[in-house]
């Protein structure tokens, strides 16, 4: 037998199961596969969000492999999953904040509506206004408060008199709960507040477009548990008005703020619920192993 | 140890908190079952000897009980245990109420022996008591035998048993009243008879209760209040 052939005999014994070794069990070495499809009810009627076979690739690695799954109107899906499952390479597809690195590839349909999101012609800045994202890190403008409320209105022209602006920079602010505490120093830098209300000023500047959709990257990441409290209860009135996509590493905000929760494993999804379903009986063994702690 | 993995944490102490909770309810349920079977053994012996045995160690439970749960609590507020966690420590926390009250009917049993010792034995009824008493002293074991192994579908095998209990209780309580017809003379003492026998109906239901709260732990599923399958 030669080289090439013993090359082949060794492939094929590698390629025996086409499924994928998500993880080998800690104690009992155990294979646990990442299921074929889905588990759950990745789809919902009538969506605000539909994504469909979605495949991403920083140059030739593939980090998304074919995921479809539905976000509902006015609903809050969490995004969860161990570091490096592609949660939030999938959450930034969304708004294609993928665009701005020069090796990724995106592949599949992802509609906003009847928009597809990756149609050429689109106008992508149009896309992220009603798209809007906030991060893990607070990241206001060096500016004052006001100016970085009223940045996004002022450059997709929302607001024609001043007494307009002033008035979608105060309803912005309220709406996430931050007026009241600067009301009086409007004027002041945006970066001078704590991180908590740099968090929750990012948010007002993302609501002050008036978006459909807010996508969150791990928003609460690097807050403390009061801050944290007070940007979860703000998701939940948020979603009264906007749908809501949340990245988190926090199993406890997952369930607290969501309705659906997608898990991630790999780049795959594995499994997508309702919320209660996912941590009381979750369908998948990696799921369950991921959410009570068995690895991560 | 068992088809939940329940000793897979990464966190260690977790595993052995949740294996503390299970093996002190496991010790706790073999308690309850001597206590069963010695308030029978009481009662059939006419022995308040044993009887008064049996209640000394009803204290014991309820303390067991108090400990395991502040144990269930305390492991719920440092942990947030999640599904199948989340399960098992629900489970045993119910279970515990149940095996408690399993106690309690123990408990009404020795004191029926005891005042069966002092009026002389009731003239009917003692082989029902036996033969009620040997079902869910069986019903009893298999739930906890079924819990140790998380064996959902022994477990609803052994709450079918408790239909066959009900219907025998039925009888046996037809055939008391129509003795006690018969002999009011022997209304009272046939009565602590009676009341026995309607403890021992109640074990069955809490034996039948503990299969459920199994069913829920290892398939996620509600089945009380309907049919198991």
């Amino acid at each position: 037998m030669d080289i090439a052939e013993k090359m082949n005999v060794f492939q094929d014994a590698v390629q025996v199961d086409p499924r994928v070794v998500a993880q080998e069990h800690m104690m009992t070495g155990e294979n646990l596969y990442i299921p074929e499809k889905t588990v759950g009810a990745p789809f919902v009627d009538d969506p605000k969000m539909r994504m469909r076979d979605v495949n991403v690739f920083y140059g030739a690695d593939q980090a998304i492999h074919g995921v479809s799954l539905d976000i509902g109107k006015n609903e809050v899906v969490a995004l969860i999953g161990p570091s490096g499952c592609g949660k939030s390479t999938f959450l930034r597809c969304m708004n294609r904040m993928n665009d701005t690195i020069d090796i990724c590839r995106v592949e599949g349909s992802l509609h906003l509506e009847n928009q597809d999101i990756y149609d050429p012609k689109l106008d992508v800045v149009e896309l992220r206004a009603r798209v809007g994202m906030v991060f893990q890190k607070p990241n206001p403008f060096p500016k004052s408060i006001y100016d970085n409320v009223a940045y996004g209105p002022r450059i997709h022209g929302l607001a024609n008199r001043k007494t307009d602006l002033d008035e979608i920079v105060e309803n912005s602010l309220r709406k996430a709960g931050l007026w009241d505490e600067v009301k009086d120093r409007l004027d002041s830098a945006g970066t001078g507040l704590s991180g908590g209300q740099q968090q929750r000023l990012c948010i007002a500047r993302t609501i002050a477009v008036s978006p459909e959709v807010v996508l969150m990257d791990e928003p609460c990441s690097a807050l403390d548990p009061i801050a944290t409290a007070k940007i979860e209860e703000l998701i939940r009135e948020l979603s009264e008005s906007y749908t809501i996509a949340i990245v988190t590493h926090s199993m406890q905000q997952a369930a607290r703020v969501s309705q659906r929760t997608a898990y991630f494993h790999l780049g795959w999804l594995v499994e997508m619920n309702d919320t209660d379903t996912v941590f009381t009986k979750p369908q998948h063994e990696l799921t369950e192993s991921y959410i009570t702690g068995r690895f991560g | 140890m068992d088809n939940l993995n329940l000793d897979q944490h990464i966190s260690r102490q977790f595993n052995d908190d949740l294996e503390e909770i299970r093996t002190s309810m496991l010790e706790m349920g073999g308690l309850v079952e001597r206590q069963v079977a010695d308030a029978i053994r009481a009662l059939e012996d006419a022995d308040s000897t044993l009887a008064d045995k049996v209640m000394e160690v009803e204290s014991r439970i309820d303390s067991m009980e108090m400990d395991i749960d502040d144990t269930c609590t305390t492991l719920i507020a440092r942990r947030q245990p999640a599904a199948s966690d989340l399960r098992m420590v629900l489970a045993v926390s119910k279970t515990l109420r149940d095996l408690e009250r399993i106690g309690d009917e123990a408990n009404k049993i020795a004191k029926m022996a005891i005042l069966l010792s002092e009026q002389g034995s009731a003239p009917r009824g003692y082989t029902e008591v036996r033969h009620i008493g040997n079902c869910v002293r069986k019903m009893l074991n298999d739930a906890l035998d079924a819990f140790s192994r998380f064996d959902a579908e022994s477990a609803i095998a052994t709450m079918k048993e408790d239909r066959q209990v009900d219907m025998d209780y039925k009888s046996a309580l037809r055939e008391m009243i129509t003795y006690m017809m018969e002999d009011p003379r022997s209304i009272s003492r046939s009565m602590n008879i009676l009341w026995t026998l309607r403890s021992l109906e109640r074990i069955g239901d809490h034996a039948k209760n503990i299969c459920e709260h199994i069913v829920y732990l290892v398939q996620g599923r509600d089945i009380r209040h309907r049919d198991p399958d």
